[in-house]
């Protein structure tokens, strides 16, 4: 993986700097997951949301909630359920006796880092109701449309191995998420030093941790990746990948449009994230998998073996050929 | 059998085309009822392959499939020409193998009509087809069947056109390969053909669209017709180039009598000739020479030849007295025997020309090919000929009426000469014409049949003939002596033709040929003074001794005397042999029974004429020579396989030496570039190597795998590098360079992936991939593009 200490080139290195330090906070609650975190992160800069399909007890909500802490951003929690209702999600109008006007309550899609957890359990109209708050960053209630934050990010979890009583994610859904990670469990030395830590209760500790970037700080990193340049051969190299998942064999729906899109926009952030003023094929694959296993229909028990050989067909641009 | 009307019209006008192409080349060879047939069954063909196609699912197969396809089927006349060559030693003329190629495509191409960019192609190379097919012959059927093509193209092409505005073509037309191969496949042959006057090839192909069999200045057994200087050009007196490129151009107006009688007052008053000869009448459309030609007198044969000569050089006076010295020019195959005289009686000194029997048999003209040909009787035989082939002599100024031939001659044609009674016997196989000399600028075309020695050694030849006239041998004291000699020279040897080869063989190995050599003036027999004394001596020499040696053993033998076409004399690029004057030559024949007499040749430094050889026989001749060179010169060969098996071996290893030394003359002014040359180079260095980066891998990802395989400590270095690669290929032009001294980098990076190190490498990969069951460590540089970043739960 990328290290985060390679010093920046170009850019704002105070902002690069501001985001590394968040990476290392969340490396800190989340130990021996710095590709985790890094991914994470280029998510963040890349206004993508994040799906993250493990195990309970795994630091999800930890995760969440370090970054929220991070960003000194409202930080809100929905446990998905079967009963969960899309206005539990949105908001919804009251009707107020002492004003004796309707007024709107609104619901934690109104928060900067929203917890979506097990998101497969809700229903699908509630599941439709926030991807859409997902997608376009505001919510219509009552015919109202009610913005969100611009800096909203949404961490999705879901439990891979509890099937029963669940409503799966559509593909269409799917394709909201930017990526879909997998914390896994950690090593033996990082939960040692996990039981270490927690002696101290660093809970408490960690409640008390100051905010390290500002919200407008934020929105000002993600349009400075958005404007990184990217090269026409690295264009064409996606477009060519995106052309290849589309006729690969083992592969029965390919990128979308939206997709690709979004695949670029994280390209772009992994390499801010390098501290590089430019994307490179590189950047390309190295998201490759997490950006593709959210949204590719594959026929195959292992996904990462179909990635990989769609990587491998592609020829890469060198930049000399 | 489609839904639109396209299709249905390229069909057809692939058809038509493909027809036409039938028709030119069935001309004058297939029926019109053949041809029919062939039409029809293409035809056939094509809609059960389609329906066949259809139904089996074929027809959707992928754009390459259908290329691949039409390519096969366009090769399958390559290979049977191949074949054919290869077997029965036949050919077919260029131009139709190359058009055969481009029906089977059209006709392969029909077949898949009902797709768009298929259809277009085919029609595109239907019109092709028809332009050259239609230019090829005068077929009556060509010129409506032109009409009709040209009907059904328009119809096609308003059709395609209201079609493409509906946009239906541009819909279901695919953006793949045949369309980019279509477009440049045509250039880049062009190309490569214009590069080849580049390297000193003339490219005649180029001269029309078309190569053509005929009119190329090359000589071609399988040409169907053209002008240029194959068979029925005429020899020039300057350059064989000189003249027109028709056989009867030059016979119009000259001092010399003509063959032709000229019927021509629409210019001035006829050139008054010195004598009239007889004459043969021609139309008034081939007076367009007005070329007048002066020819020397040379003397005439049919007079006795004396094996006493004066010293002193050859006088050429009474051959000409032009800048050329060439007597005749000969196409075709040589070294090549052109008799003009036989001798049958020798007295010791003297040799006699062999007088004209009465019991010859006449003369007979027959058409061959619309060609008027003198087919000379020819009596049954032992089979020991090869395949009768044919020269075409091109007289120059030969004063002779006799007609210079091979021995086996079957046949003679001078064109538009139909008349048997223009030819009569000279002596017993020589013809000549009824004139006084043979007309100058004249293409003589003369069929014979060469002695196949391998039949010959199959011991099937045996000397029937015991013709007195030619066994006169004398009965003094040398003639007993050289009767001694012979029998000598041939004992233990059984057989008629092994004892004559025996006595060749002898003639050639011991004795000298010498010019200049002459007996004494008092000698009573030339050939015992050859043979005891001398052992050296001219031709005539030769030959007098072999025919007397020969009939000593009791076989039928004659002298023969006329012209050796020269082998060393070939001249390539015309495809001709001249004949000179000091070309005359004395050999011998033997006779087999009946008229079959059989060549000799007893004088070193001339050969017969071998058959023709076949391809098999060629490829083995080439073998052979190839090592007769070798054993020649085993010093200088072994070095040169030793040089060439040290390069292949280092091949790779001299192609990167080149290469690197290219990488650094080149100027590093430009960081990017340069740091683009380098990642160019190491890629290919990695390719030679064998450890070529996969297309899917990038620089950074396959350096690290080769480092880790090699436990290299240079990861500051490939970090600098790679991150070097990644600026000089994507980023803009406003990003400073990474490296403080990109050049530096750039050369570190070339001297740490040097050549032992990456075979180093790929020889632990070799290991890595040989299957070691019990080595569960080994180390595998194979490294998914993928790390993995996360264990599942």
């Amino acid at each position: 993986m990328v290290a985060l200490e390679t010093p920046p080139r170009s850019g704002s290195s105070a902002d690069l700097a501001l985001v590394q330090m968040i990476g290392t906070r969340l490396n800190s609650v989340l130990r021996g997951k710095a590709e985790v975190v890094q991914n994470v992160l280029a998510c963040l800069l890349a206004r993508g949301h994040l799906l993250l399909e493990d195990r309970p007890g795994l630091g999800k909500t930890t995760l969440a909630k370090a970054l929220a802490e991070a960003l000194g951003s409202r930080f809100a929690r929905v446990q998905c359920t079967p009963d969960l209702l899309p206005s539990d999600i949105t908001g919804f109008n009251i009707y107020n006796q002492k004003s004796q006007e309707f007024e709107f309550r609104p619901g934690p899609v109104f928060s900067d880092v929203l917890l979506a957890d097990e998101i497969n359990r809700a229903t699908p109209r509630t599941q439709s109701a926030l991807l859409e708050a997902m997608a376009e960053r505001q919510v219509t209630v009552d015919a109202v449309r009610h913005t969100l934050a611009e800096e909203f990010f949404v961490i999705a979890t879901q439990n891979p191995h509890e099937q029963h009583g669940t409503y799966p994610l559509p593909e269409a859904q799917l394709d909201r998420f930017a990526l879909k990670l997998q914390i896994g469990y950690p090593e033996a030395d990082d939960e040692f030093d996990m039981l270490t830590g927690a002696i101290a209760d660093v809970v408490e500790r960690r409640r008390q941790e100051p905010a390290l970037m500002e919200a407008q700080q934020l929105v000002q990193i993600q349009r400075r990746v958005a404007a990184l340049p990217v090269a026409e051969s690295v264009r064409r190299y996606l477009v060519d990948l995106a052309a290849a998942s589309r006729k690969h064999p083992e592969i029965t729906l390919g990128v979308s449009p939206r997709g690709l899109l979004t695949w670029q926009r994280l390209a772009q952030a992994w390499a801010y994230l390098a501290g590089r003023a430019f994307v490179t094929p590189g950047d390309v694959q190295e998201v490759a998998f997490p950006t593709l296993v959210v949204r590719l229909g594959i026929d195959r028990d292992d996904p990462r073996l179909v990635i990989e050989d769609l990587l491998r067909r592609v020829p890469v641009p060198t930049g000399h050929a | 059998m489609w839904g639109s009307a396209s299709p249905a019209l390229a069909w057809l006008m692939a058809l038509v085309a493909a027809g036409m192409l039938e028709i030119t080349a069935g001309s004058d060879e297939r029926s019109p009822w053949t041809t029919a047939g062939v039409i029809l069954t293409e035809a056939l063909l094509v809609i059960g392959l389609h329906w066949g196609f259809r139904s089996t699912g074929w027809s959707t197969r992928t754009a390459r499939a259908r290329l691949t396809w039409v390519l096969a089927l366009a090769l399958i006349p390559w290979g049977v020409e191949l074949g054919v060559r290869m077997g029965l030693n036949a050919m077919w003329p260029l131009e139709l193998i190359l058009l055969a190629a481009f029906r089977n495509a059209v006709l392969a191409l029909a077949v898949f009509a009902h797709e768009p960019a298929s259809q277009r192609l085919g029609c595109v190379l239907s019109t092709f087809l028809v332009i050259f097919a239609s230019a090829l012959a005068a077929d009556f059927w060509l010129q409506g069947l032109v009409m009709l093509f040209a009907i059904l193209g328009v119809w096609w092409l308003m059709g395609s056109y209201w079609e493409t505005l509906r946009g239906r073509l541009a819909a279901s037309s695919e953006q793949g390969l045949p369309r980019k191969w279509a477009v440049l496949l045509p250039f880049v042959v062009l190309l490569c053909l214009l590069t080849l006057p580049a390297a000193g090839t003339q490219v005649r192909a180029l001269r029309g669209f078309m190569p053509s069999s005929g009119g190329t200045e090359q000589f071609s057994e399988a040409a169907r017709s053209g002008v240029g200087d194959g068979d029925a050009l005429v020899a020039g007196t300057d350059n064989i180039r000189s003249f027109a490129p028709i056989e009867d151009a030059p016979f119009l107006s000259s001092h010399e009598p003509s063959l032709y009688d000229l019927f021509d007052d629409s210019y001035n008053e006829p050139v008054k000739v010195d004598q009239q000869e007889r004459a043969i009448a021609i139309d008034k459309e081939f007076a367009h020479q007005q070329k007048e030609h002066h020819l020397a007198q040379s003397q005439i044969a049919g007079k006795q030849f004396s094996t006493i000569r004066q010293q002193g050089e050859t006088s050429t006076a009474k051959i000409g007295n032009r800048k050329s010295d060439a007597v005749l020019y000969v196409s075709g195959r040589v070294p090549l025997h052109l008799k003009l005289q036989v001798f049958n009686l020798y007295d010791g000194i003297e040799w006699y020309p062999q007088p004209l029997a009465n019991r010859e048999m006449s003369l007979k003209m027959e058409m061959l090919h619309n060609r008027p040909w003198l087919r000379l009787p020819i009596a049954a035989g032992p089979d020991i000929y090869a395949a009768a082939e044919t020269h075409a002599l091109k007289i120059v100024r030969l004063n002779s009426n006799h007609i210079p031939a091979p021995t086996q001659l079957l046949g003679i044609h001078l064109d538009k000469v139909n008349q048997a009674d223009m030819f009569e016997w000279a002596q017993p196989g020589v013809v000549r014409m009824d004139r006084e000399k043979l007309p100058s600028q004249t293409v003589i075309h003369v069929q014979s049949r060469v002695v196949d020695p391998r039949r010959c050694d199959a011991g099937i030849l045996n000397f029937d003939g015991r013709s007195v006239i030619y066994q006169q041998f004398g009965a003094d004291p040398d003639s007993l002596k050289v009767r001694e000699l012979a029998q000598e020279w041939t004992r233990g040897i059984h057989g008629d033709w092994p004892q004559v080869q025996a006595i060749v063989e002898r003639l050639r190995r011991d004795y000298v040929l010498d010019g200049d050599a002459r007996p004494p003036k008092d000698c009573r027999n030339t050939v015992a003074d050859f043979l005891f004394r001398s052992r050296r001596g001219p031709d005539y020499q030769f030959a007098s001794a072999a025919v007397y040696l020969v009939r000593s053993l009791g076989h039928s033998a004659r002298l023969v005397s006329g012209f050796y076409a020269d082998d060393r004399n070939f001249d390539i690029r015309s495809r001709h042999t001249p004949v000179f004057a000091v070309n005359v030559h004395f050999w011998a024949e033997v006779n087999t029974g009946s008229e079959h007499w059989i060549p000799i040749e007893p004088t070193p430094g001339y050969e017969l004429l071998p058959p023709p050889p076949t391809l098999w026989r060629r490829l083995t001749d080439s073998a052979a020579a190839a090592l007769a060179f070798v054993v020649r010169h085993p010093v200088a060969c072994a070095a040169l396989v030793l040089l060439v098996a040290v390069m292949g071996v280092l091949r790779r290893r001299l192609i990167d030496a080149v290469a690197t030394l290219r990488w650094r003359w080149t100027g590093a002014a430009d960081p990017r570039r340069y740091a683009l040359q380098t990642a160019a180079l190491l890629d290919r260095r990695f390719q030679r190597a064998g450890l070529a980066r996969p297309v899917g891998h990038t620089h950074k990802r396959w350096l690290r795998a080769l480092a880790q395989s090699a436990a290299g400590n240079d990861d500051a270095l490939l970090e600098e590098l790679t991150a070097l690669f990644d600026w000089a290929g994507f980023a803009p032009a406003a990003v400073a360079c990474p490296a403080d001294d990109p050049i530096s980098v750039c050369r570190n990076a070339e001297r740490t992936w040097n050549w032992q190190r990456l075979t180093r490498i790929a020889e632990l990969k070799r290991q890595s991939q040989r299957p070691r069951p019990k080595d569960r460590n080994r180390r595998s540089i194979s490294l998914p593009i993928l790390q993995p970043a996360q264990r599942t739960g």
